[in-house]
């Protein structure tokens, strides 16, 4: 078994080391008749001694993995209890609470390495084109306490779901759908409407901005992966009354922010008015106009499809 | 392997393994040669490194090479003006290598020379060798990077993506 590195286990070593040390001195006012020494079976009696002096003496066991040291810490933890004359069920729970305890602090270097990884929240939040709608009723800022966090678990649970019906209509997803195939007959682009009702409550702590979130949908739905990198994203966040386009730096580079300005603005109009199906299906004809002019469908030159046409509903 | 091989890798393969076979200074050398690398052609390399996969997600049958496109994504190793973009993948529990290349690259690259490189890494690796290995990979990639999308002279590239490795 290869050694362990001395510098990780040197903690871990030091609080079962104090364990085996208390077991010794159990043992010896044990011994002094002090204790409840009749109690004590001399075999677990035999045990401790020789597992303790093993555990301190020999530099062979200090090179053992780290589960093994919390082993054998919980062993001789359970001993002492039992010399001290503890309730049957502590001596049993006592260990395993203490094993968790170290688990818990061990849990980052036996996963990780001892590094934090990656966070999913990019900080650089460069989304290439992102407009989001900040006026609707209200855009959630940043949220920094943990009652504003707390806040926004409680409206991403239950108003958005009950928003939600009107967004997941059938006919709804019919009518994008068609919509979104015949766009892309006249274009080599491709379009992907994505409605997401609410965020989980682990994406709603990393306290990312809507826009952050769509730009890691982009990620996550291939948007990006598209012979002529020109995948638009249209993404709405309902808890978070938001509307995020996301182009592809092809089509980005050629169409002017206002543009895209000016589609997030005239849905959101719509949706305020609740006419959120012809919203929809303007903002995605809109969308279409923008990639027929820069990457018009002539010829033998037919759209492949890359993306699904099929709103994409969370 | 099996799906049930691949279970009990996941679940008892790879615990402490980042520690030991790529501590920080092996990190240190690899964010070292990537970004020497780096100036001699337009692409973008990125190295990753993974522990374990979650186990209902193998039981639902989740390759490597799934991982690997999810983790290509999720980096955005897509995010590149020349869509030259190559990511390094390593599996320590199922002892994978993956490597992904955006389109830009991997339509001009034949399969078997990613598959020489793969062999080169698994055998490097499985000798413990993971420094020289990871470094020896970076520079095959960038080789390859090189041969087909040289730095235009005059024109300076920028480097678009991280160069330390990413420990996921």
């Amino acid at each position: 078994m290869k050694a362990w590195n001395p510098e990780g286990a040197s903690l871990i070593k030091r609080g079962f080391a104090a364990a085996a040390v208390l077991t010794a001195a159990g043992l010896m006012l044990a011994a002094q008749e002090r204790w409840h020494f009749a109690r004590v079976d001399p075999l677990i009696f035999a045990f401790s001694i020789v597992l303790a002096l093993l555990y301190v003496g020999g530099p062979r066991y200090r090179a053992l993995p780290i589960p093994v040291h919390i082993f054998i810490g919980c062993i001789l933890t359970s001993i002492v209890m039992f010399i001290l004359g503890a309730p049957g069920w502590m001596t049993a729970a006592f260990p395993f609470v203490i094993f968790l305890l170290v688990m818990r602090s061990e849990w980052e270097s036996m996963v990780h390495g001892g590094r934090t990884p990656k966070s999913t929240l990019r900080n650089d939040g460069e989304a290439r084109i992102s407009v989001s709608l900040a006026d609707t009723h209200q855009v959630a800022k940043p949220a920094t306490t943990k009652a504003q966090t707390f806040l926004r678990v409680l409206r991403h649970s239950l108003i958005a779901p009950w928003r939600a019906r009107a967004w997941h209509s059938d006919s709804l997803q019919t009518a994008i759908r068609d919509q979104v195939a015949a766009s892309e007959r006249s274009h080599l682009g491709e379009i992907v409407v994505a409605i997401e009702t609410r965020w989980s409550t682990d994406d709603i702590r990393l306290d990312m901005t809507p826009a952050q979130n769509a730009r890691n949908r982009f990620s996550e739905l291939g948007v990006w992966n598209t012979e002529h990198n020109n995948g638009v994203l249209i993404h709405i966040t309902l808890a978070e009354n938001a509307i995020d386009l996301i182009a592809d730096r092809g089509i980005a580079e050629r169409v002017d922010v206002s543009a895209w300005q000016a589609i997030a603005d005239d849905l959101a109009a719509h949706c305020k008015r609740g006419a959120i199906q012809s919203g929809l299906l303007a903002a995605i004809d809109r969308v279409g106009e923008l990639l027929s002019e820069h990457f018009p469908a002539s010829g033998e030159d037919i759209n492949p499809d890359e993306r699904s046409n099929a709103p994409v509903l969370t | 392997m099996t799906r049930l091989q691949r279970l009990s890798a996941n679940l008892f393969r790879a615990w402490w393994l980042a520690e030991q076979q790529f501590p920080q200074s092996v990190f240190d050398a690899i964010a070292e040669c990537i970004g020497e690398l780096e100036a001699t052609h337009r692409g973008d390399v990125v190295f990753a490194v993974e522990a374990r996969l979650g186990l209902e997600a193998v039981a639902r049958g989740f390759t490597p090479r799934q991982r690997a496109e999810n983790v290509f994504a999720e980096l955005e190793v897509w995010d590149t003006e020349d869509n030259a973009g190559v990511l390094i993948y390593v599996l320590l529990a199922e002892r994978a290598i993956e490597i992904v290349a955006d389109r830009g690259i991997a339509r001009r690259v034949p399969q078997a020379r990613w598959d020489a490189i793969c062999a080169d890494t698994a055998a490097a690796f499985s000798r413990g060798e993971f420094k020289t290995g990871a470094v020896a990979t970076i520079e095959a990639v960038s080789a390859l990077l090189r041969e087909l999308m040289p730095t235009v002279p005059g024109q300076r590239h920028h480097n678009e993506l991280t160069d330390r490795p990413v420990l996921l």
